[in-house]
């Protein structure tokens, strides 16, 4: 995995100068290229080249408060089942360079976002409280960015554990493509946080996430993770239309599931390939070789491109039954997908977004 | 408004621009008003004076001032943007980066001249002169846009004029990019070169469509959902005030049936009617059904 220790340029907005994440992300990073400062972020955007490539965003860093509705509801998608699940945007951007990466199509900005003010975060957290005694928050920061790519920088890992700790109606999931957990095995799990990790055969992690950990790692990090009493979520997503699919997806499973237990898993998601009209233009640009773009895609309700019905579900039950041969009961839900399709694929639909907590309340992850 | 002295060392050929000026006469006579000794006509622009010399041909601009403002206020003013294909803004660009290499007023002027933005409008510059003759002399005529005809390149590289004027021959501007589009990314995910699609290409009878032949290359199992379909629907042999509406994207498992009817009692009969008609015919399999639809295509067509 890259080395994510390196900036061409720092901005740092004027308030945040003294603040300690700042301080400790510079004393960690020993930058000695240019820090400037700004007062306004949109300013400081408009005054910048427009960028297209994910690594190009990383080359610079802006450290930043925090803007907007702290804690979202994930979007979710018109004419989608989406899944209920809670965002906070620490980070905007991520140096994975993943070459299927929505966020290509989504950030205008051209570097890495670090909301360093942490307290006003976790003061936003403070105040929420569920509706009644049953519900269960489930809350991750990696729609954005990874959750744990700069963790080494910024410690944030440890600051959310400490503040989850006493709180069990939230679910808190850092999901990441990185082995970078150093910090969260310094900490017991106090069982309600999960680590999520994306998961593709080694065929396309090679060639589509060139800056992320390898799966070796991933699964390792896996595994330490679980030794010290975490819970792990893994992301079938995206799924892509391979050659031998069923073989490539069945034995990264097995692969899976030879180091960790189906018990130590709290959910899995799948979602196969989808993009946007301004993804598609950045794969083209960025990921010419990729061959993302070339099969049978069509428009669907949200106006995203997503594989042929068929093919979308012949993926999906690939997926699943390889799953299911390890444990009939694994906590499975599909991201972002019609109920055609959930009904072709797992016999049901939970009916409504706010009925996805049914599943992980079935397998006891939600009590 | 202050006149700048035009410096010879400094002068610059304007050519690429003289074309558009000449087509739009009506709007720069007015300005052009012999200001100086020449034998020709000048205007000021900031700090610079621009010189329409009808006996070269040529447009002649000091570089006094800021150039980037010049050609903003020139280009905005006094051309027809509509007239600057990508082939004069490459020439335009080619004059600016004489004069300045300023990144940032450089991607001002790709926006300027609606050229594609930042670090990918540089890279398209720079792949230009690389561009084959035939593809550039397409982006001259305005049949096919400046994307395309990047990608197209970078995938196909070298030899490809052949395919490429077969796949521009008869289209509109959309047409070709349509075409032009399908075509590197079919490629792109079957590792095809375009000997393989010119021969393709050659294959298809004299009329057949080119764009919806590509089209259904792209999107083969979905064209033949839709043929199995229709001609299910057709053989169902429907009276002519019933019609069913498939999602043609087939993302929807519930079809639509249309009945034209005058009233209830009209309703009744047409319904009952085709009860009767439905119940005579051999329904199997039954490809109203998606899911056996989806079974038969997916079953023919092993995994790619």
């Amino acid at each position: 995995m890259k080395n994510n220790t390196s900036f061409n340029h720092i901005y740092i907005e004027s308030h945040l100068m003294e603040h300690p994440k700042t301080k400790l992300i510079l004393e960690r990073l020993q930058h000695t290229g240019e820090i400037s400062q700004f007062d306004n972020i949109h300013t400081l955007i408009k005054s910048s080249h427009q960028v297209y490539h994910p690594s190009d965003r990383s080359k610079n860093l802006v450290l930043s408060s925090i803007r907007g509705e702290i804690l979202r509801k994930c979007p979710g998608t018109h004419g989608h089942i989406c899944c209920n699940y809670h965002v906070i945007n620490q980070y905007i951007g991520c140096p994975v360079n993943c070459a299927y990466c929505i966020l290509q199509g989504y950030l205008n900005q051209p570097f890495t976002i670090i909301n360093v003010d942490i307290e006003n975060i976790l003061e936003t957290l403070s105040t929420v409280s569920v509706k009644n005694q049953n519900e269960i928050l489930r809350i991750g920061t990696g729609e954005l960015g990874d959750s744990l790519v700069y963790d080494h920088l910024t410690d944030f890992s440890l600051d959310f554990i400490q503040f989850f700790k006493n709180r069990r109606e939230f679910m808190f999931e850092f999901k990441t493509k990185t082995n970078n957990i150093d910090n969260l095995l310094k900490e017991p799990n106090p069982g309600n946080i999960v680590i999520g990790f994306s998961m593709n055969p080694e065929s396309l992690t090679v060639k589509l996430e060139s800056d992320a950990a390898t799966i070796d790692e991933r699964i390792n990090a896996a595994s330490l993770l679980v030794e010290k009493g975490y819970k792990i979520s893994l992301h079938f997503d995206p799924i892509l239309n391979i050659p031998n699919f069923r073989d490539e997806y069945n034995s990264l499973i097995q692969k899976i599931f030879s180091r960790i237990s189906h018990n130590d898993i709290a959910w899995i998601s799948m979602g196969t390939f989808r993009y946007t009209n301004d993804l598609k233009s950045m794969i083209e640009y960025n990921y010419p070789e990729s061959g993302l773009l070339s099969d049978d895609f069509v428009l669907t309700a949200d106006g995203k491109y997503r594989y042929f019905r068929p093919v979308r579900t012949a993926l999906y039950k690939a997926v699943k039954e390889s799953l299911t041969a390890i444990n009939p009961d694994m906590p499975m839900y599909l991201c972002m997908e019609s109920p055609e399709v959930w009904r072709s694929v797992l016999g049901t639909t939970p009916g409504c977004s706010a009925k996805m907590d049914f599943l992980f309340k079935k397998r006891g992850i939600i009590k | 408004m202050t006149v700048s002295m035009v410096n010879k060392t400094s002068k610059h050929i304007f050519s690429s621009l003289f074309e558009l000026i000449k087509d739009n006469d009506n709007n720069t006579s007015e300005i052009f008003h012999p200001l100086i000794n020449t034998t020709g006509f000048a205007f000021i622009i900031h700090d610079a004076i621009i010189i329409l010399s009808d006996s070269q041909s040529d447009v002649i601009m000091a570089t006094d001032g800021d150039i980037y403002l010049q050609y903003e206020y020139f280009i905005t003013n006094f051309i027809n943007k509509n007239k600057i294909d990508f082939y004069t803004a490459k020439l335009i660009i080619d004059d600016f980066l004489h004069y300045n290499n300023d990144e940032k007023k450089l991607f001002k002027l790709f926006s300027l001249l609606s050229w594609p933005g930042s670090k990918k409008g540089l890279d398209i510059y720079h792949e230009f002169s690389n561009f084959s003759t035939v593809l550039i002399s397409l982006i001259k005529s305005k049949k096919i846009g400046i994307n395309e005809s990047f990608y197209f390149h970078n995938t196909f590289k070298n030899n490809y004029d052949e395919l490429l004027t077969l796949l521009t021959r008869n289209s509109t501007y959309s047409e070709s990019n349509i075409r032009i589009r399908l075509t590197f990314e079919i490629s792109g995910n079957n590792n095809q070169n375009a000997l393989w699609f010119y021969q393709k290409l050659l294959d298809i009878k004299p009329g057949l469509d080119i764009t919806n032949y590509l089209y259904s290359l792209k999107h083969e199992r979905l064209i033949r959902s839709r043929l199995e379909i229709t001609k299910y629907i057709k053989e169902l042999q429907l009276p002519d005030y019933a019609t069913i509406v498939y999602d043609a994207n087939f993302e929807k498992t519930n079809h639509t049936m249309n009945i034209t009817f005058s009233n209830i009692d009209d309703l009744k009969s047409k319904i009952s009617s085709l009860n009767t008609h439905l119940s005579s015919k051999k329904n199997e399999p039954d490809f109203l059904n998606v899911e056996t639809l989806f079974n038969s295509i997916m079953d023919s067509d092993c995994e790619k």
